[in-house]
C-alpha cells in the first residue's frame, strides 16, 4: 500500500515523513549512513580502496606511470583523476559517454583534490625536465544512491594515503630508466579533505537540511546529485558548491558546516582504522 | 588516439613503470616454466584440471540497490558486478518485434589487468566479450513476454584474473534470475586454455596470455575454449575458441567443459535458494510490523469512539 | 539454521527446475514453461499449486518474491497517469499492472472511441481527462511499438484520483456522479469520466463496523 501511495502521491508522501520529524529510510535530519572502508582489496591496481556509504558503493584504483613533464612546468609530476559512472549503478544513466552530469560531478572531485593541495605534485616529479610520475585514479561507481562525491573523496583519500611509490634510478647520460619494484616509499599526504553533502527541502513554513541524502531524497529535492556539498580540509573549506534547489538560510548554513566538522573526525577515525587493519593483515 | 574532451586525460607519453622493472621481458620458455612447479600444480596451488569453483568461488546477489537484480561473482582475483534493469524502449527501433532484445554491456575497470591501463571508451576487447555475453544469454530467457522491449545486462569486470566471459557469464545468470526475469534454465559457463598437450581448466590471466601467444614451434595446439551451458535442458548456448588446435583436441575438452559446467550449477542454485528464502522471511516479517501497527490503531480508534460515546 | 529459516515457506523453485507431468490434470501457469511433457519453472520463487474449478486441473504456477520483470498483457487492469489531453486522444504513463508496481513506467494511448462504451461519437476527452490524473483502465492488444493501447469503456474504468485546478496539492476530488467530480475544500466542480471504484475487503468491513456502530448509536 504505501509503495502505491509513493507512487502516486509522491510530494505528499515525502512531506508526510519530513513534517513528522523524520525521513523516509528511518533516520534523522542529521544523521549520516554507515561508512564502510576496505584498502588494498584489488591486487592489480598500486593502491586501491572500497567504500560503502550506506548503499552508495564506490572503488578507486590507482595506476602508476611514468612520462616527462609538462615543458611549461618542468619539477611537477601528474595527478590524473577520473570518476566512472557506469550505467550499471544506477537506472538514470544510459551506456555510451558521460553524461553532463557524469562530466560535473568528475570535475568536481577532481577540483577538491587538487585545490586541497593534499598532494604536493612536486613529490611526484623524478627528475626535473625529464622524467615525473603519473598517477591514474579512477574511481568507478558501482551503486549511486545519493552523495556520490562524499564516498569518492573517502575511497580516493584512502587510495592515495596506502600508495607506495617505487624507487627510481635515472641515468643523466645514457637516459635510462630502472626500476626497483621492491624498494617503496609511501606517497606523502597533506590533510585530509571529506566532503558532505546535503539536500535542501522545502517545506511551506521552513527549509530542512537532509545530511548525507540518499538517491530517493535527492530526486525528491529537486535535482541530479545533492543540492549543497561542503567540502573541508584540516578545517580550512576547500570547495563549497549549492547546485539548485530551494535557498539556504544563514543559521541551516552554519548547521551544515558544524555537521561538516563532526563527519571529518568521523571519516578520518575510519581511514586510519582501516589502513591500520590492512597493515596488520599483511604483516 | 583522439582526446577524449569529456574526461581528464594524461600525458600522451606516459608508460606503465612496469616496462623499464628488470624482469619485464621474458621470453615463451621462461613463462611457461613459470606456470607449472615440479609437482605439476599451478602457480596458486591448484591441479591442471582444477576450476576455481570449489574453493575459490565465490557469488552473493542484491548489491547494487539501485538495480532491479544484481550479482557478483569471485574466481579467487577476477572479480566480476553484474546488474540487470526492468524492460526498457529499445532506442531508434522501428519495427514490430515479437521477441524482446538483451542489451548486453561488458566493461573493464581501467586498473583490472595487470599488463595495460584499460580505455574509458569501449575497445574492440569489451565489444566482442559483450557480443558473446549476448548471444550466450538470449537462449535462457524467455523473450517472447517482452516483445518490443529490451532488458539491460552491465557487467563490470574489477579485476581480471582470467576466465572473464566465463565469470561473466554467471555472473549475468545469477543477475538475471534475481531480476525475476523469466529463464528457461540456470546458465552456467566456464573456459579452459591449452598450450601444447597440457589443458589448464579455469586458467588465470597469465595462462591465458601465454595460450593466445603461438609458439615458435609450429603445429602445437595453444588457445582458449569458453562454453556456457544450461545443464538441465543439457544445451550449449554459446561456444567460443580461440587460437589454433587440432579437431580431436577439441572434443576431447569438450567433456570436461561439460562437467565443469554442472559443478557450478550447485553453487548458483545455492545463491538463489538464499535469495528467494530471504526475501519471504523479510516480506514476512514487514507484514508482521503492519499487523502490529494496524492493532494499535484500531486500539486507538476504540479508545476515541469511547471517549465520543461517553462525551 | 538455513533450514529452520526456511520452515513454513513452502516448496522453493529456480527456473529450470522440472515441477511435474504436463497433461490433463496439471497444466502450466504462471512462472512456469511447457517442454516435451513436464513442466518447468522460469522464476525463483515459491511453488503455487491450485485446483482450477472449470477444468477440474492443477495449476502448476511459481510465485516470485519480487516482481516480475514482465510488461503489462492484454486485458490487465493498469493505474496510469494522465500526461497529454488533446481532441483525438489521451496519453498516459502506466504506473501499475495489477497491484504490482512496475519499477520503469510505460507509455500508454487512449483513442477517443475508447473512453465510453455509450456515445461515441458525442466524446469529448477534454471533459473526461485532465493532465495528472489518475486513472485505472484495460490494456488492449498491442499493435504499436512501445505504446499500449488502454480502454476505459467500462463503469469500473476511469479516473480515480484527480485534482481540481486551483486546489492545494494532495486534496483531491470526490465523485458526485457518473461524470462529475467536486473538489471537497473549493467546491469546484469539474466534469470527468468517472471509475466506480469497488471498495476492497477491508473497507467493506469498516463500513460494515461503522453501520453497526450507527445502529449501537440509534438504540
Amino acid at each position: 500500500m504505501a509503495e502505491i501511495y509513493k507512487l502516486i502521491h509522491p510530494l505528499k508522501y515525502f512531506t508526510d515523513y519530513i513534517s513528522r520529524e523524520v525521513r523516509p529510510d528511518g533516520r534523522k535530519f542529521d544523521e549520516q549512513r554507515n561508512i564502510k572502508l576496505n584498502v588494498n582489496s584489488l591486487k592489480t591496481a598500486e593502491a586501491s580502496a572500497v567504500v560503502k556509504c550506506g548503499n552508495t558503493t564506490v572503488v578507486c584504483g590507482i595506476q602508476l606511470e611514468l612520462a616527462t613533464p609538462k615543458a611549461e612546468e618542468p619539477d611537477l609530476g601528474y595527478l590524473v583523476t577520473n570518476l566512472e559512472l557506469p550505467a550499471l549503478c544506477s537506472p538514470k544513466y544510459r551506456p555510451g559517454p558521460p553524461s553532463d552530469h557524469a562530466q560535473v560531478t568528475n570535475y568536481l572531485v577532481s577540483d577538491i583534490i587538487t585545490n586541497s593541495k593534499c598532494i604536493n605534485l612536486k613529490d611526484l616529479c623524478i627528475v626535473p625536465d625529464k622524467l615525473a610520475w603519473v598517477l591514474y585514479c579512477d574511481i568507478v561507481c558501482l551503486d549511486n544512491d545519493g552523495s556520490l562525491v562524499d564516498a569518492c573523496i573517502i575511497a580516493l583519500m584512502a587510495s592515495l594515503k596506502t600508495l607506495c611509490l617505487p624507487s627510481v634510478t635515472y641515468d643523466n647520460d645514457t637516459e635510462d630508466i630502472k626500476v626497483n619494484a621492491d624498494i617503496r616509499t609511501p606517497l606523502k599526504v597533506h590533510g585530509l579533505p571529506v566532503a558532505t553533502s546535503f539536500a535542501v527541502y522545502k517545506l511551506p513554513d521552513r527549509n530542512i537540511l537532509l545530511t548525507d541524502p540518499s538517491a530517493y531524497e535527492e530526486e525528491m529535492c529537486g535535482g541530479i546529485g545533492a543540492n549543497f556539498i561542503v567540502c573541508s580540509n584540516e578545517g580550512l573549506l576547500c570547495g563549497t558548491q549549492k547546485f539548485g534547489g530551494s535557498n539556504l538560510l544563514s543559521d541551516s548554513q552554519e548547521e551544515s558546516l558544524k555537521i561538516s566538522r563532526d563527519r571529518t573526525n568521523v571519516v578520518k577515525k575510519v581511514i586510519e582504522t582501516s589502513i591500520k587493519n590492512d597493515n596488520e593483515f599483511v604483516s | 588516439m583522439p582526446l577524449d574532451y569529456r574526461r581528464f586525460n594524461g600525458p600522451d607519453d606516459s608508460v606503465s613503470y612496469k616496462r623499464f622493472t628488470d624482469n619485464y621481458l621474458k621470453s615463451y620458455d621462461e613463462l611457461y616454466e613459470e606456470l607449472i612447479d615440479k609437482n605439476s600444480r599451478r602457480k596458486d596451488g591448484r591441479k591442471l584440471d582444477e576450476a576455481r569453483s570449489m574453493c575459490m568461488f565465490f557469488a552473493r546477489t542484491d548489491l547494487i540497490s539501485q538495480a532491479k537484480g544484481s550479482a557478483y561473482i569471485e574466481l579467487k582475483k577476477t572479480k566480476v558486478v553484474c546488474s540487470v534493469f526492468d524492460p526498457r524502449e529499445i532506442p531508434h527501433q522501428n519495427e514490430f518485434s515479437q521477441l524482446g532484445q538483451l542489451y548486453c554491456e561488458v566493461k573493464f575497470a581501467p586498473f583490472s589487468c595487470v599488463r595495460q591501463r584499460r580505455p574509458h571508451a569501449p575497445d574492440a576487447e569489451e565489444r566482442a566479450l559483450s557480443v558473446a555475453l549476448r548471444q550466450a544469454l538470449e537462449p535462457a530467457v524467455c523473450r517472447h513476454l517482452f516483445p518490443n522491449y529490451q532488458v539491460d545486462v552491465f557487467v563490470y569486470i574489477l579485476e581480471h584474473d582470467g576466465a572473464c566471459l566465463a565469470a561473466a557469464i554467471n555472473a549475468a545468470g545469477l543477475a538475471l534470475a534475481n531480476a525475476s526475469v523469466p529463464m528457461y534454465d540456470i546458465i552456467t559457463a566456464c573456459s579452459l586454455a591449452i598450450i601444447g598437450e597440457k589443458v589448464f581448466v579455469d586458467p588465470t590471466e597469465a595462462e591465458e596470455h601465454l595460450a593466445i601467444m603461438s609458439p615458435d614451434t609450429e603445429g602445437t595446439n595453444h588457445g582458449i575454449i569458453t562454453m556456457s551451458m544450461m545443464s538441465e535442458l543439457k544445451q550449449v548456448s554459446d561456444f567460443m575458441q580461440i587460437g589454433s588446435m587440432d579437431v580431436q583436441c577439441v572434443t576431447k575438452v569438450m567433456e570436461i567443459l561439460e562437467k565443469e559446467c554442472e559443478t557450478i550449477v550447485p553453487n548458483i542454485q545455492k545463491v538463489l535458494v538464499l535469495n528467494v528464502v530471504q526475501c519471504f522471511n523479510q516480506r514476512k516479517q514487514l507484514e508482521a510490523e503492519a499487523k502490529e501497527r494496524e492493532a494499535a490503531l484500531n486500539a486507538k480508534m476504540e479508545e476515541w469512539k469511547k471517549i465520543l460515546n461517553a462525551g | 539454521m538455513d533450514k529452520e529459516n526456511a520452515k513454513g515457506i513452502g516448496k522453493i523453485c529456480i527456473p529450470g527446475m522440472r515441477l511435474s507431468l504436463s497433461n490433463k490434470e496439471f497444466i502450466s501457469g504462471p512462472g512456469t514453461y511447457e517442454l516435451k511433457g513436464y513442466i518447468y519453472a522460469t522464476l525463483a520463487g515459491i511453488l503455487k499449486m491450485e485446483a482450477d474449478e472449470k477444468t477440474k486441473a492443477t495449476m502448476v504456477s511459481v510465485e516470485s518474491p519480487r516482481t516480475p520483470s514482465v510488461l503489462p498483457k492484454a486485458g490487465d487492469i493498469v493505474t496510469a497517469k494522465v500526461t497529454v489531453v488533446n481532441s483525438r486522444m489521451v496519453q498516459c504513463m502506466i504506473l501499475c499492472v495489477g497491484s504490482s508496481i512496475l519499477a520503469r513506467p510505460y507509455k500508454g494511448i487512449l483513442k477517443k472511441e475508447d473512453i465510453k462504451s455509450t456515445d461515441k461519437d458525442r466524446i469529448d476527452p477534454y471533459k473526461c481527462f485532465r493532465p495528472s490524473d489518475v486513472i485505472l483502465a484495460r490494456v488492449l492488444p498491442m499493435t504499436e511499438i512501445h505504446w499500449y493501447h488502454l480502454s476505459t469503456a467500462e463503469n469500473e474504468l476511469g479516473v480515480v484520483i484527480a485534482v481540481a485546478e486551483g486546489s492545494p496539492q494532495g486534496v483531491s476530488m470526490v465523485p458526485i456522479s457518473w461524470s462529475e467530480m467536486q473538489c471537497p475544500k473549493t467546491l469546484v466542480k469539474e466534469p470527468r469520466k468517472v471509475a466506480r471504484v469497488i471498495p476492497e475487503n477491508i473497507n467493506q468491513t469498516m463500513f460494515q463496523e461503522s453501520k453497526g456502530d450507527t445502529e449501537q448509536n440509534s438504540k
